[in-house]
């Protein structure tokens, strides 16, 4: 996969840690797409255009690349930049023992486009099998990032703890247990 | 024995009669001849007749009925006698044979019934035995699959142990772990992996 390299894209600062997912990407289009028909009827009523009301998610995406969207040209940058964007840029998927809250993602997010690519986008899910940690799946790879894998890692030292528990005591009588009086 | 004594006794009066007779005849046979012979005839036969005259018959025979009643009676007796004897013999003898056959019959009885008994135990020996030897076998398989099963739960528990203790610690302390206190982990993890994870959305299809 190659990452998005159009000559309008290279005006783009990236995309704000709010826009995690496509299905973020699929809603800043259909955004884009109001507020091009509100500007557009707004043209043919012969009203001064004035920007409808945008979410927070298009609100910081404006802010992070200086956009004026009451010019058609950058909206239709702004529209082929999202789609490039939603058709080319690297995916991951993670999966958590519980949904993530709103911090942990724009932490991860942060770190995913700092570290990995500036435009990667991610797709949560849940899994509360694994525990803790996370399991993360790219286009052909799997990494499983859990306390299970974890466990697993470290088989043969809890073979060898589990064995050391068990000889001793199978060798030697059990001691009772003295037990305390009610009170 | 009577009936001879009778016909000794008549045969010697016959005998003394017909003596007489010619005794008479020959005394008198130099005296007219035809004359003393025929009053000798007479004085004979009238003599016969007053010897054995109704009376004497009459006596005869009630001696003989008498003689021959006790003939019969005595013939009776042994008879009687006989008949007994015959019938305590027989009885004996019945006795006897009934004894020997139901005793020949107890025997075959009993012998039938030791055989059936022998055959009993025979055949519960057997039976016997096979049970043990079932049971043994049974035992011995027990055994295996136990120890079969044994090595089998053994084996499980190494093949899931992590899933057992990952279990168990998310029912022990799984509702303490913040997916905020995991980020840091999860972070390091990411960095470790972080050139294939590149190589792969960058690189891949």
């Amino acid at each position: 996969m190659t990452s998005p390299t159009a000559p309008e894209q290279q005006k783009f600062v990236g995309l704000p840690l709010m826009v995690v997912s496509p299905v973020d990407l699929g809603r800043l289009l259909r955004e884009l797409e109001t507020i091009d028909n509100g500007l557009l009827q707004q043209t043919l009523q012969k009203q001064d255009p004035k920007l409808p009301k945008t979410s927070k998610m298009m609100d910081e995406l404006i802010t992070l690349n200086h956009l004026n969207l009451l010019e058609k040209p950058q909206r239709e940058r702004l529209k082929q930049f999202l789609l490039a964007v939603k058709e080319k840029a690297p995916l991951l998927h993670m999966s958590f023992s519980a949904d993530p809250s709103e911090a942990f993602i724009e932490k991860l997010m942060s770190w995913i486009r700092e570290n990995m690519h500036p435009l990667a986008l991610l797709t949560v899910g849940l899994q509360p099998n694994i525990g803790a940690g996370a399991v993360v799946r790219t286009t052909n790879k799997y990494f499983d990032f859990s306390l299970a894998a974890n466990f697993a890692t470290q088989r043969e030292l809890l073979m060898s703890k589990l064995q050391e528990t068990t000889r001793p005591a199978a060798a030697q009588p059990v001691a009772a247990v003295p037990q305390e009086a009610a009170p | 024995m009577s009936i001879w004594w009778l016909i000794t006794i008549l045969g010697a009066l016959g005998a003394s009669g017909i003596g007489f007779i010619w005794l008479i005849v020959h005394v008198n046979k130099g005296n007219g001849a035809n004359q003393v012979q025929a009053d000798l005839l007479d004085s004979s036969a009238q003599n016969v007749e007053h010897i054995f005259n109704e009376e004497f018959r009459e006596e005869l025979k009630n001696r003989g009925r008498l003689h021959f009643e006790k003939i019969i009676g005595e013939n009776a007796m042994f008879l009687q006698q006989d008949l007994r004897l015959t019938t305590s013999q027989l009885n004996e003898y019945m006795k006897t044979e009934i004894t020997k056959k139901l005793t020949e019959e107890f025997d075959k009885y009993e012998q039938s019934i030791m055989d059936a008994k022998q055959l009993a135990i025979e055949s519960i020996q057997k039976t016997n035995a096979a049970i043990d030897e079932q049971r043994a076998l049974l035992g011995q398989q027990v055994q295996k699959e136990i120890v079969a099963e044994k090595q089998q739960l053994v084996q499980r528990f190494e093949q899931n142990m992590t899933d057992i203790i990952n279990h168990y610690v998310l029912a022990a302390i799984g509702n303490q772990i913040d997916l905020n206190d995991q980020l840091e982990f999860i972070l390091a993890d990411l960095e470790a992996n972080k050139k294939a994870i590149i190589d792969d959305i960058t690189n891949g299809a």
